[in-house]
């Protein structure tokens, strides 16, 4: 019956617990670490990382496309944060936001085609929405009426989504006029979104972070946030206090497939234009590790789905000038996000 | 008498402020069965697990073998030939009988010799007619079958001569409990030392060779079967001193014909096992009065309450509200209604830890107001300032963490926030528990209060004189039935605490050693 003792390392967790000293040791040791490795692979260490810092602060393109891709990035850690709240695990962004997308490219190329853009734009929003809240509400009801488990059921409805994609693209669904390629018609100019500052920047960001911002604004000081808490903290004080507790559960599950479902259609209308195989993939994945770093806390998911972003897109460019893969910037990537979470001490969930 | 295996001296265990074992003595000898008997909260559990090495003793002494013991501890318990059988079993329902006996087997031993232990376990099955079919999953086992499993971990060590008993028979139905008793009269005549603990009347004068009586942590007396067991007298050593000369002044019941009361019919209720541990209950619940529940705990006394709450299922039967069948509604439209319920575990029931007292304030107390969409908690805490019940119950500070309240503190706070809206129905469990004496004459107070303004109380309680000197008629929870109502002043407190400890299992087992 003993019990063993967690590891003692007191005094650096306490030096630790200073925000800047957190900040320079995730930054330092994972830039360190990976420093060692590229150098044992025979590539300059300073030039690798000149090339990185480039990729994402040098060249206008190359920023637009962080922020393009952290657009997606709050949406998909939204979509993670909120059943976190209520006590449930979403990993099923990727799949919803993939359904999102496809919602919003075949409205957007065939029903929606004629509408002017103040009307249109928002109504692809909505199909974007309907489409990840109806992927996402498939798991919940098989949570709440079959008692399956919603972390799997999510997972597996991934797989799901993009084989039943690539079904439609390869099928019904494969623009006539598009030389074979497995995708879907474009959807009507009026309904893309601007860019700006000739990047690939749209008005996705604004409408991201307004909603985190909103989502903190709802768990922190409104009634229904108040109820979802009381959810998370204790469930079964939330049933003695008269709260619904499935019914939350499940509002909350939704409202997170819709907020994957806006991912995909921002993908849609603000880059992609249509719907192809592969479109928006791992942003639902590196969404739920971008809640995950910062415990879902909605704010700072903002600038973790940042970090994340940025280091995606200095994968892409190491990958062109330095002759390494890029999926080695994903090495990085995990030593950055192993570092956050093992300095990141005990806050509790609230 | 056997030989001597274990002596204690002085032994005393404090948790807090808490002293749940004050000095106690106790010689335990082979080829005895030794009864450990109380009320709950006497110190029994407490005394067993310092006994197994769980706790290490604030105070006192082990003796094994006439050597005192140092750093005991539950693998130098096995060692020594002491095994306990667990209340809540020690059990990995995805594996086999089999798996689970091996993991409690001391010794190194990295590859399961499944043959032997198989046959081994098939041997002591026969012995000891235990059953248990080796390479069956424990999750498919019943519990009278699993606790079957633990006794074949503690046999199994060739070591063992000294079994303790953690309340067994809790565990199991009637027909099975008159088998358990058989069994441990086969241990005793194999020359194992038996420790049992139990509230249980019945089970004690039919197995036991020597009682030793504790109440609130102290040891009140033994006795030994040939100085001859007398019921009374144990009843009476277990309850002690049941006196009615502290009762607060209570007025005479007013009458509310116009508001509406609450009826059972023929509710059948199930616990956490999914068995029914209530039958065909019936009971009035008029607006200003207050019902008193009686019965050892752990005889359907959550499981009721919960049901009328609504937090638990009523498996049969009708319960309305004023007329209106109710039976299958949530808590919240019962909370609509004014009901209002402090469990007998408020922290885990009732409070959420990351919250505020404030916060948890708002739960099913009083309503928060909003302004835009945005909870004004500065209201809630004004509104909360002028509320009497708040000053009177000594509620903390609106600022302070739920989590960070100790036991009567967290007590205070959801009483406070149960009686602050006026409800029609108040389900108190034990809502003295763990307060001083000034607190609980003022939730006395405070449920008279409320009973005179028409709310229909129903009090759980384990302390019958406060249950004489509260309710205006009292139901007793014993043996899946509820028996009553009594009315207070015409009953005797020594007849209702028989009546709690016997149920029905007076009539079952009635043999002699």
């Amino acid at each position: 019956m003993r019990r063993s003792k967690p590891l003692d390392c007191g005094g650096l967790t306490r030096l630790l617990e200073h925000p800047a000293a957190h900040v320079l040791a995730c930054t330092l040791i994972p830039v360190a670490v990976f420093g060692i490795l590229l150098f044992t692979e025979g590539k300059s260490v300073m030039e690798t990382y000149r090339v990185i810092l480039n990729a994402v602060f040098g060249t206008r393109y190359g920023f637009g496309e962080v922020i393009v891709r952290t657009t997606y990035l709050i949406f998909t850690s939204l979509a993670a944060i909120l059943p976190y709240r209520v006590g449930l695990a979403n990993a099923g962004g990727e799949g919803q936001m993939a359904i999102g997308a496809l919602f919003t490219a075949i409205a957007g190329g065939t029903l929606l085609r004629h509408l002017i853009g103040p009307l249109g734009i928002p109504a692809l929003l909505v199909c974007g929405m309907a489409g990840g809240m109806i992927w996402a509400g498939i798991a919940i009801f098989c949570r709440m009426k079959l008692g399956m488990n919603e972390t799997l059921t999510t997972i597996l409805m991934n797989y799901i989504a993009t084989y039943f994609i690539s079904m439609l693209l390869f099928g019904v669904l494969r623009d006539p006029a598009g030389w074979n390629y497995p995708q879907t018609v474009e959807i009507a100019p009026q309904l893309r979104l601007r860019t700006y500052f000739g990047t690939r920047i749209n008005a996705g960001i604004l409408l991201a972070v307004l909603t985190a911002a909103g989502v903190w604004y709802l768990l922190r000081k409104t009634k229904a946030g108040f109820t979802i808490r009381a959810i998370g903290g204790n469930p079964r004080a939330a049933l003695y206090s008269g709260i619904q507790v499935g019914k939350v559960q499940a509002m909350a599950f939704l409202a997170a497939g819709a907020s994957a479902g806006l991912a995909g259609a921002i993908l849609i209308m603000g880059t992609e234009g249509r719907m192809r195989v592969d479109a928006g993939a791992t942003m639902g994945f590196m969404g739920f590790l971008a809640a995950g770093i910062v415990k879902n806390d909605p704010i700072l998911a903002i600038f973790s789905s940042f970090l994340i972003a940025a280091l995606s897109v200095a994968g892409n460019a190491m990958e062109i000038n330095t002759g390494l893969p890029a999926a080695s910037i994903q090495i990085l990537m995990m030593l950055v996000l192993l570092t956050i979470m093992a300095t990141g001490g005990r806050k509790n969930r609230e | 008498m056997g030989k001597t295996i274990m002596r204690v001296r002085g032994l005393t265990k404090v948790f807090g402020s808490l002293t749940a074992n004050d000095h106690i003595d106790l010689d335990i000898e082979a080829g005895r069965i030794h009864a450990i008997a109380g009320e709950n909260g006497a110190g029994k559990s407490t005394l067993m697990k310092m006994l197994y090495g769980v706790y290490p003793a604030t105070e006192g002494t082990i003796i094994v073998d006439e050597t005192p013991v140092n750093g005991w501890n539950p693998a130098l318990a096995r060692e020594n030939g002491v095994s306990m059988v667990f209340q809540d079993f020690r059990l990995i329902p995805a594996f086999t009988v089999l798996e689970n006996v091996f993991l409690s087997l001391t010794g190194r031993r990295y590859v399961i010799n499944r043959k032997d232990l198989r046959h081994r376990i098939r041997a002591l099955s026969e012995t000891y007619q235990l059953n248990v079919e080796p390479d069956q999953e424990v999750w498919k086992l019943d519990l009278g079958q699993r606790q079957h499993i633990e006794i074949i971990k503690a046999l199994i060590n060739p070591n063992t001569r000294m079994l303790i008993f953690d309340e067994p028979t809790s565990v199991l139905a009637p027909h099975e409990i008159a088998r358990f008793l058989d069994m441990l009269l086969q241990f005793r005549a194999d020359g194992y030392a038996v420790l049992l603990i139990t509230h249980k009347i019945h089970e004690i004068t039919t197995v036991a060779d020597q009682i030793t009586i504790l109440r609130q942590g102290k040891k009140v007396c033994a006795i030994n079967r040939e100085d001859g067991f007398d019921q009374a007298a144990i009843i009476a050593g277990m309850l002690g001193e049941q006196t009615m000369e502290e009762a607060p002044e209570k007025p005479a019941a007013r009458e509310f014909p116009q508001l509406p009361g609450i009826a059972l019919r023929a509710v059948t209720v199930r616990d956490d096992h999914n068995r029914e541990i209530l039958q065909n209950v019936n009971m009035e619940l008029a607006r200003g009065r207050i019902m008193g529940i009686a019965g050892i705990s752990g005889n359907g006394q959550r499981e009721l309450t919960e049901a009328i709450f609504g937090a638990r299922k009523i498996s049969g039967g009708h319960l309305s509200y004023g007329g209106e069948d109710i039976t299958h509604t949530s808590p919240g439209q019962r909370i609509r209604h004014g009901f209002r319920m402090v469990t007998e575990d408020p922290l885990h029931d009732n409070v959420v830890e990351s919250f505020t007292v404030l916060q948890n304030m708002a739960l099913a107390g009083l309503d928060v107001t909003t302004t835009h969409g945005r909870i004004d908690w500065e209201d809630l805490r004004q509104r909360l300032a002028e509320r009497p019940e708040m000053e009177a119950m000594k509620v903390p500070a609106g600022d302070r963490l739920a989590g960070t309240l100790s036991g009567g503190n967290v007590q205070r706070m959801t009483f406070a926030r149960a009686v602050i809206s006026q409800p029609s129905l108040l389900l108190a469990c034990y809502p003295s528990r763990g307060l001083d004496v000034a607190t609980v004459a003022e939730v006395h107070r405070t449920l008279l209060r409320l009973r005179d303004a028409g709310t229909a109380i129903v009090l759980v309680s384990e302390d019958l004189p406060e249950l004489f000197a509260m309710s205006d008629s009292l139901t007793v929870l014993a043996g899946h039935q509820a028996l009553g109502p009594f009315i207070p002043s015409d009953c005797d407190i020594q007849e209702l605490g028989k009546l709690m400890l016997k149920g029905d299992g007076g009539n079952a087992a009635e043999q002699t050693p």
